[in-house]
């Protein structure tokens, strides 16, 4: 395997470091943004040459890792050449209504324990390219990427407000198409399960 | 926190309906999570609620903990680029 660590010299050791390290994570972040690996691979490409090259204005010491999804979610937005989509928001309460009938339908469906019994990862790949943009781009940062609200507002150019509000959207989405892949499924609880071999 | 959205639901209830992600997010200000955490504390339902989504809090973590690694040609594209930018002046 060609190590890209070893395509720099000198004064590019910095470089080295702290930036080509986060590859991986660049390269996820790139596919779950283009959905697709000739883009992603184009992005990745972009995203690093431009992160070289503005080396300079990188604070060292700062979390190189976001300095990189920054600049990778830019390289995608410009590549797309499209505008932001407006959507719609709810009130928080009727955003909070709905996020407690997921839960409610899901304790009814004796599902209350699904993500923590199955191995989700698959599932929830195919449920986040369901979900629309603005709230996907949202839930790849935070919940996937473990960033900070302040750090997917500045990724994504909104005020922390707005990815509040996307991510109790977003994530109340997420959680309706996992319980609709396990109903139809036909996945049962550890206890509904239970019951029913009692009652066999 | 009641069985069903039809039902009245409390207003302490409500507000974990409300601020529960900003608690577990830790973007809620320590008045208002230590009053979240009293009444998690004591309300069933809603502790319930609570675990339902750490759960889906560490079930979205862990596709990135098993997220893919970058594959060998994009490696070694990117080398090549990085190579050739390194010489110039």
């Amino acid at each position: 395997m060609p190590s890209t660590h070893n395509a720099l010299t000198g004064r590019d050791a910095a470089f080295e470091q702290e930036a080509l390290p986060w590859l991986d994570d660049v390269y996820r972040f790139a596919l779950s943004l283009t959905r697709d690996e000739a883009d992603a691979d184009d992005v990745v490409q972009d995203t690093f040459l431009r992160a070289y090259r503005s080396w300079h204005t990188y604070m060292p010491g700062s979390d190189c890792r976001r300095w990189l999804f920054t600049i990778c979610r830019n390289v995608f937005l410009r590549s797309r050449e499209r505008s932001r989509p407006t959507v719609e928001l709810e009130s928080t309460e009727v955003d909070a209504a709905a996020a407690g009938s997921v839960y409610a339908t899901a304790v009814r469906e004796g599902l209350e324990d699904i993500f923590s019994r199955l191995d989700l990862a698959p599932a929830i790949s195919d449920a986040l390219d369901k979900i629309p943009e603005p709230f996907r781009a949202t839930l790849i940062i935070v919940d996937v990427e473990d960033q900070s609200y302040e750090a997917a507002a500045e990724l994504l150019g909104v005020p922390i407000g707005t990815v509040r509000s996307r991510l109790f959207r977003g994530r109340r989405l997420m959680q309706e198409q996992l319980l609709t892949y396990a109903m139809d499924a036909g996945f049962v609880s550890c206890r509904a399960a239970g019951e029913q071999r009692r009652n066999a | 926190m009641p069985d069903t959205l039809q039902e009245a639901i409390p207003a302490e209830c409500m507000a974990v309906l409300v601020q529960l992600w900003d608690y577990l997010d830790d973007n809620l200000d320590p008045n208002a999570a230590e009053a979240l955490r009293a009444h998690l504390m004591e309300c069933a339902p809603c502790f319930e609620y609570r675990q339902f989504q750490e759960s889906y809090r560490d079930a979205m973590r862990a596709v990135r903990l098993a997220g893919r690694a970058a594959p060998w040609d994009v490696r070694a594209r990117l080398a090549s680029a990085l190579a050739v930018e390194a010489t110039r002046p």
